[in-house]
């Protein structure tokens, strides 16, 4: 056996550097920039083969094989609808709902089209991984269930969010076997949006504090404001945007901290085969990262992104562990016959990059 | 000898194996088996970062090989400008201000081009019909466009006058009078010709006055400002969409309030541009751009409680400034 196949045990690591990363986006913007954003689906490929490629599981990397023209295309065709939407909108406000209404019934079907799309493009060993959602499901999990917010009151976030997750998770494939979950983690996913709602209160009061503190400590009559020198504008109102910034930062940090914790506990109840995962990542340390280091984002245009990036996947994958007690070798490419290898050519015309 | 993973294709089985190279072949040698592969139907991908290099075989099979400047130089496919750029920090210094150069010459001169360009092409009946719609959507903003108050005498010899200056351009012209309290002493063009002036203006200023500013706001629809300005809010949207694809959402935010600063920017260069259509008019019909220079100090006179705000966030530019150019002799 060519394996550690002792303890059955099998961590993730990651191995990305901030300063590669960075070299290598920063290429990537300039060539996007240079070609008016047409190398942007060239850069999307090299990104994520460098974040796939530095994930290693057992001896091997993960690799990420879509061809960039079809993301290419996949982007022009979404920017043409836009690009109608926005000239039909004007030009009468029935044509924007129409199209509005034509958007979301396409909507679904881009959904599975793009998580299948980026499931199939995606491979470990050379195996790939594959999705077999159904159109009605998307439009149960992404149209119908969210309807749920309204009379809810947003209670039934975590809910839909998870079931979301578990819609993604029941449909995706790796080789021949299937993922599964195990049990549900809607509980996990309450508590740790409960966690984050308690933390944002504070955050929120904060701003609430520093407004108050503006307006009536500096004893700044708003309506006498209008006549003063721009230069005491400025000063008024500077403390007010700092606060704001810092609010937007935070709901940030805390929404990233929950969504870590409820992919742990989503992780934690899936299975593939006998294969089964666990994910430890800390929240705590994670928003603790995500608060010194997205602040820095701002104050540096931009440039600290590629840090933030890999520190993100690499707090993120290496919670991650997989417990094998067959190994991980028995996993076969499914043969897809010639005619559906076409069929499938064809389909994966549509990549549209949805950020889900 | 080289140390690889063998992936097959068909399982997930890793397979060590070593590679060498005899003559124009590729050998790979496993455990009790070995396979030959001619070096040109070897694909070897490009070099990212630190990663293992990865060789795609004819038949779908992979290897991963950790050496990967050794596996290149066996493979005999080096050079990879890509790789060669990503690899020194100078590279990405000059990267740093090739996009810095590339966002303000896009700025400056791209984006309003292409705008420009992409505003000609639009046909004249889809501009017009564009004022139109923004035209009727107005009370949806809460601006109620009532009836004029002005005495028909007057405004039949304001349009005639108006006619007369519009009637050789390609732009249907249509002229509207409205009572609009809310907005006060004001004019403004809508993309296709569609000009509107408030009451409140017509009685603060003169005909002769008026006149001066509807040839300032004709200099906005021939130069087609309204379309100009939607073409390049959506590029600016484009490239924002592109360059922050994978940003945080509190950066998108911040990025959002900067972009509105910058639109600010391009709409102060209109007003320069409607100033001296107007001036250039007026010049060639024996007049004086004084004239509108009057009309804009009026009509400034008339703003409730006015605030000087720094050049930069003004939409229009600084009233001095635009005086001082009008009363140039």
């Amino acid at each position: 056996m060519d394996e550690q196949m002792q303890s059955n045990r099998w961590a993730i690591q990651f191995h990305g550097q901030g300063g590669e990363y960075f070299r290598i986006w920063i290429v990537n913007l300039l060539l996007s920039v240079l070609t008016l954003g047409i190398y942007s689906a060239w850069a999307k490929v090299r990104r994520l083969k460098y974040f796939y490629g530095n994930t290693e599981l057992a001896g091997s990397r993960f690799d990420y094989t879509a061809q960039p023209v079809k993301i290419l295309i996949g982007r022009l065709i979404a920017f043409a609808f836009f690009a109608l939407y926005a000239v039909g909108s004007n030009l009468h406000p029935l044509l924007g709902g129409l199209f509005g209404l034509l958007f979301l019934l396409v909507l679904p079907w881009m959904i599975v089209r793009s998580i299948r799309f980026n499931l199939r493009q995606t491979r470990y060993r050379n195996v790939p991984f594959d999705f077999h959602g159904t159109v009605w499901g998307a439009v149960k999990n992404y149209l119908l269930l969210p309807l749920l917010l309204i009379p809810s009151l947003g209670l039934a976030l975590p809910y839909v969010q998870h079931q979301q997750f578990r819609f993604v998770v029941d449909h995706a494939s790796f080789g021949d076997q299937r993922f599964s979950q195990l049990g549900s983690a809607v509980g996990g996913y309450y508590r740790a949006a409960l966690a984050g709602l308690g933390v944002m209160l504070v955050v929120g009061l904060g701003f609430a504090f520093t407004v108050g503190a503006t307006i009536f400590g500096a004893g700044v009559n708003l309506s006498e404001l209008n006549k003063s020198n721009p230069a005491l504008l400025i000063a008024a109102i500077l403390p007010l945007v700092i606060g704001y910034i810092v609010m937007l930062v935070g709901f940030s940090v805390v929404a990233a901290a929950v969504r870590l914790a409820q992919a742990n506990f989503g992780w934690r109840q899936t299975a593939l085969g006998a294969v089964s995962f666990d994910s430890q990542a800390s929240p705590w340390a994670y928003g603790r990262m995500m608060a010194w280091r997205l602040p820095l984002v701002v104050l540096t245009f931009g440039l600290a992104l590629p840090w933030l990036k890999v520190a993100q996947s690499r707090m993120r994958l290496n919670g991650m562990s997989l417990h094998a007690p067959e190994g991980l070798n028995q996993f076969n490419a499914v043969v897809q016959n010639a005619g559906s290898a076409v069929g499938a050519e064809a389909t994966d015309l549509f990549d549209v990059d949805l950020a889900i | 000898m080289l140390s690889a993973s063998y992936l097959d294709g068909h399982t997930s089985h890793l397979f060590t194996v070593q590679l060498s190279r005899v003559d124009e072949q590729l050998l790979i040698h496993g455990e009790g088996w070995e396979r030959q592969v001619p070096l040109a139907a070897c694909a070897l991908e490009p070099i990212l970062g630190n990663l293992p290099a990865r060789v795609n075989l004819p038949d779908g099979a992979v290897l991963e090989c950790p050496a990967a400047q050794a596996l290149a130089e066996l493979l005999g496919q080096g050079q990879q400008p890509l790789a060669q750029l990503e690899a020194r920090w100078r590279y990405s210094v000059l990267a740093v201000l090739g996009i810095v150069l590339a966002a303000v010459l896009l700025y400056w001169q791209g984006m309003p081009l292409a705008a420009h360009l992409a505003a000609k092409l639009t046909p004249v009946k889809l501009e017009s019909m564009l004022g139109e719609a923004t035209l009727a959507s107005l009370p949806k903003l809460g601006i109620t466009l009532q009836p004029s108050q002005l005495p028909p005498a007057r405004q039949q010899a304001l349009l005639q006058r108006w006619q007369a200056q519009t009637q050789a351009s390609h732009f249907p012209y249509q002229l509207h009078f409205y009572d609009l309290p809310n907005v006060g002493a004001n004019a403004f063009a809508l993309p296709g010709g569609q000009v509107v002036v408030t009451d409140q203006l017509a009685t603060l200023l003169s005909d002769d006055e008026i006149i001066a500013v509807l040839l300032h706001e004709m200099g906005h629809v021939e130069r087609q400002h309204g379309l100009r300005n939607v073409y390049q809010a959506a590029g600016l949207g484009l490239i924002a969409a592109v360059v922050l694809g994978d940003a945080p959402s509190a950066v998108s935010n911040v990025a959002a309030m900067a972009a509105l600063v910058v639109q600010l920017g391009y709409t102060r260069q209109f007003e320069r541009e409607a100033d001296e259509f107007a001036a250039q008019r007026l010049r060639a019909q024996g007049k004086s751009p004084a004239v509108l220079a009057d009309a804009l100090e009026k009509l400034v006179g008339s703003q409730p409680a006015h605030t000087e705000v720094p050049e930069l966030l003004a939409t229009h530019p600084a009233t001095a400034e635009r005086l001082r150019t009008l009363r140039q002799p």
